[in-house]
């Protein structure tokens, strides 16, 4: 039997029978639209990490406070370790090879009000690296400078979203606004980024000088009564310079903070691509748990073709049993189940790439947080999921297809 | 002197119904020579379809030779039986078996679908229908087709493929004497033209249209 002649009697089987064929399928298409619209939300959480972090500066290194004890992405310390001295120290390239920038911050909640207006917002403690770091551009005004960290000026960058709630349509620039109480004066607007992170736009935060933050806004001190800071971002002159950069800094600070040499560390140095790397490897199990999810109703999909060809085979006992007296051979009986499984799959999966690509679109104009997941299908989602269901669908035909491949003549054609 | 196209020797065939044994054959010996028309009578359960199913492949004996143009069928693999009903054997059942939901075409044109590397498939199966007087009902379903009409195109579908030899179980037993007529005429028609045609019936009128009536009594033949 030619493949053309399977083809046309696989498709007129098919079409003899739509509405239980279209409900066959309509397992499939559900999967398959299952497995790319999820894994495509997947693969946009990741992408959307992924560009978030490479938003901020490049060859970034995060030292972070931590308690000795195990986890990587555990728990932040309750305990501050890191003080400004220890910025100070790490800023020093006799200690740290190849260091170009420096920025402790520190950061807490906070009311701020103009007038009658009030929000409650994130507010930083930074020195003027921190724009450089994070790569903030002004709108309007100037940034925190050298002189406003050292005289402990009550001065205030504003965010986009901060600015705006505020002010609304007047210049901030020279107002003057209150941050827990407190007079300060703002000095600069930042640029909108427009982004999300996690839910938290980066245009909801205020900026003060970080000796200001101590002094005047949030006391935090270390065991030894020092000013602490949340965290000291170290910029270096090149990627390849990161490795030993760590290590230096591991060195710099283990002798600060006087640990003995079998003390665990009490922070924690990490480079930008390790966190980028971690997130992605996080967001990619995520993905792949999804797919995994949907999976599951495709092979619910693959069941229903097993279901409904075996009916089939049965209710077509009489009709193999004529093809075979007609001359058909096993394998031509085996193929045209075959064929009626794979094209139910096949078909399934192609409704259901559409399908995929629609739910994929509609969930990427989705806001949440600010931000909406981008959503992309990428070539090998629809390849995998085209091949599953397929591979499905086959094994799924091929029980029954063997069972009418070796139905004797004469028995099937008195059946029923 | 014409060769044998049909040898059966002692051919047996035994079902088993759980504990029960049926001998539906008991020995069976019979010749038929390529050209001939020979009609099968006995009564209900007499082994008549059981007989003609084996000579047509469709099933195999318990025991016993079966030589089909001097080849020994119990040698073929089910490849070869397949070929075998495709090419050298035409059926004819009591009721039709034809394909509900195809057309009297699509119907006619199987065996040539199974047959492979056939040129001109829809002329052969266009003639064939032509043949039989069906010309025009080509593009009809089974359902839209009389019972007699039904029969032709089943004639038609069993000569397509050219076979030599076409069997018919009781071909005339679900029709009206008017379509019988008919049909045995055609079956009269095909063996002038030199088909070997073997026919069920329980109709003595019918048998005797052929030239050897062969008579089943209980699994064996009595004359
Ligand atoms: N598949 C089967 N399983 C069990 N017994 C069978 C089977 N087919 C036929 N038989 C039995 O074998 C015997 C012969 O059956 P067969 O069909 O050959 O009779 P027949 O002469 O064609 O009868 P009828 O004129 O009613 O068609 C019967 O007793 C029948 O019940
Ligand atoms: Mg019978």
């Amino acid at each position: 039997m030619k493949f053309r002649d399977s083809l046309v009697s696989a498709i007129k089987s098919l079409a003899s029978n739509k509405l239980r064929s279209t409900l066959t399928m309509l397992g499939i298409i559900i999967g398959v639209t299952a497995v790319i619209g999820l894994m495509s939300i997947g693969r946009g959480a990741q992408a959307m990490i992924t560009s978030t972090f490479e938003d901020l500066g490049t060859n970034v290194i995060y030292v972070l406070p931590s308690i000795p004890g195990p986890g990587l992405m555990g728990p932040p310390s309750v305990e501050p370790t890191l003080t400004m001295d220890d910025a100070k120290a790490l800023a020093n390239p006799d200690h740290v090879r190849s260091v170009v920038a420096v920025a402790p911050s520190c950061d807490n909640y906070g009311e701020v009000s103009f007038g009658g207006e009030s929000v409650v917002t994130i507010i930083n403690g930074v020195t003027p690296d921190c724009q450089w770091l994070l790569n903030y551009s002004l709108a309007s005004g100037q940034f925190i400078s050298e002189r406003n960290v050292s005289r402990r000026d009550s001065v205030a960058v504003l965010g986009d979203k901060v600015a705006t709630d505020l002010f609304d349509l007047e210049d901030p620039i020279g107002q003057k606004i209150k941050i827990k109480g407190r007079r300060f004066t703002v000095i600069g607007v930042l640029e909108a980024k427009g982004g999300a992170f996690m839910g938290v736009s980066e245009d909801e935060l205020l900026m003060v000088p970080i000796t200001t933050f101590h002094t005047r806004l949030f006391t935090q001190q270390t065991a030894s009564g020092e000013d602490a800071v949340d965290s000291i971002m170290v910029q270096v002159a090149s990627a390849k310079a990161i490795d030993e950069a760590i290590y230096d800094i591991e060195d710099v600070l283990r002798q600060r903070h006087r640990l003995a040499a079998d003390d665990e560390d009490d922070f924690r140095a990490i480079s930008q691509e390790e966190i980028v790397g971690m997130l992605e490897q996080i967001t990619g199990v995520f993905t792949i748990f999804l797919g995994a999810i949907a999976g599951i109703s495709l092979l619910v999909g693959g069941i229903g073709i097993m279901n409904i060809m075996l009916v089939s085979v049965t209710e077509r006992t009489r009709e193999i049993g004529v093809r075979k007296a007609l001359g058909a051979k096993r394998r031509d009986i085996l193929g045209q189940f075959l064929l009626e499984a794979a094209m139910i799959s096949l078909v399934g999966s192609a409704i259901g790439v559409i399908g995929g690509f629609i739910v994929s679109h509609l969930i990427s104009r989705i806001n949440i947080g600010g931000e909406a997941i981008p959503a992309v299908v990428s070539p090998d989602i629809v390849i995998l999921a085209i091949s599953v269901s397929i591979f499905i669908g086959l094994v799924s035909g091929i029980y029954p297809a063997l069972r009418a491949a070796r139905l004797n003549p004469i028995d099937a054609l008195h059946y029923g | 002197m014409p060769k044998d196209m049909i040898e059966l020797e002692n051919i047996t065939k035994v079902y088993r119904m759980g504990k029960v044994e049926i001998n539906a054959l008991r020995g069976v010996t019979l010749s038929i020579t390529a050209g001939e028309m020979v009609s099968i009578i006995g009564a209900s359960g007499s082994g008549k379809s059981t007989m003609l199913n084996i000579i047509g492949c469709l099933d195999k004996p318990t025991s016993g030779k079966y030589l089909f143009d001097g080849v020994d069928v119990s040698q073929l693999n089910d490849n070869q039986l397949a070929e075998m009903r495709n090419k050298k054997i035409g059926f004819v059942f009591q009721d039709f078996n034809l394909l509900p939901r195809a057309t009297a075409l699509a119907n006619v044109e199987l065996p040539l679908i199974y047959s492979g590397g056939v040129h001109h498939r829809r002329e052969r199966t266009a003639e064939a229908l032509e043949w039989v007087g069906l010309g025009g009902r080509a593009n009809h379903k089974p359902t839209e087709l009389s019972g007699g009409e039904q029969q032709r195109v089943a004639i038609a579908r069993a000569l397509v493929n050219n076979p030599a030899l076409i069997l018919a179980d009781e071909p005339t037993g679900n029709l009206d004497t008017h379509s019988s007529a008919e049909i045995m005429s055609i079956f009269r028609q095909l063996h002038q033209e030199g088909k070997t045609i073997i026919l069920i019936t329980h109709e003595t009128d019918i048998a005797a249209q052929a030239q050897r009536t062969i008579r089943l009594s209980d699994g064996r033949i009595t004359s």
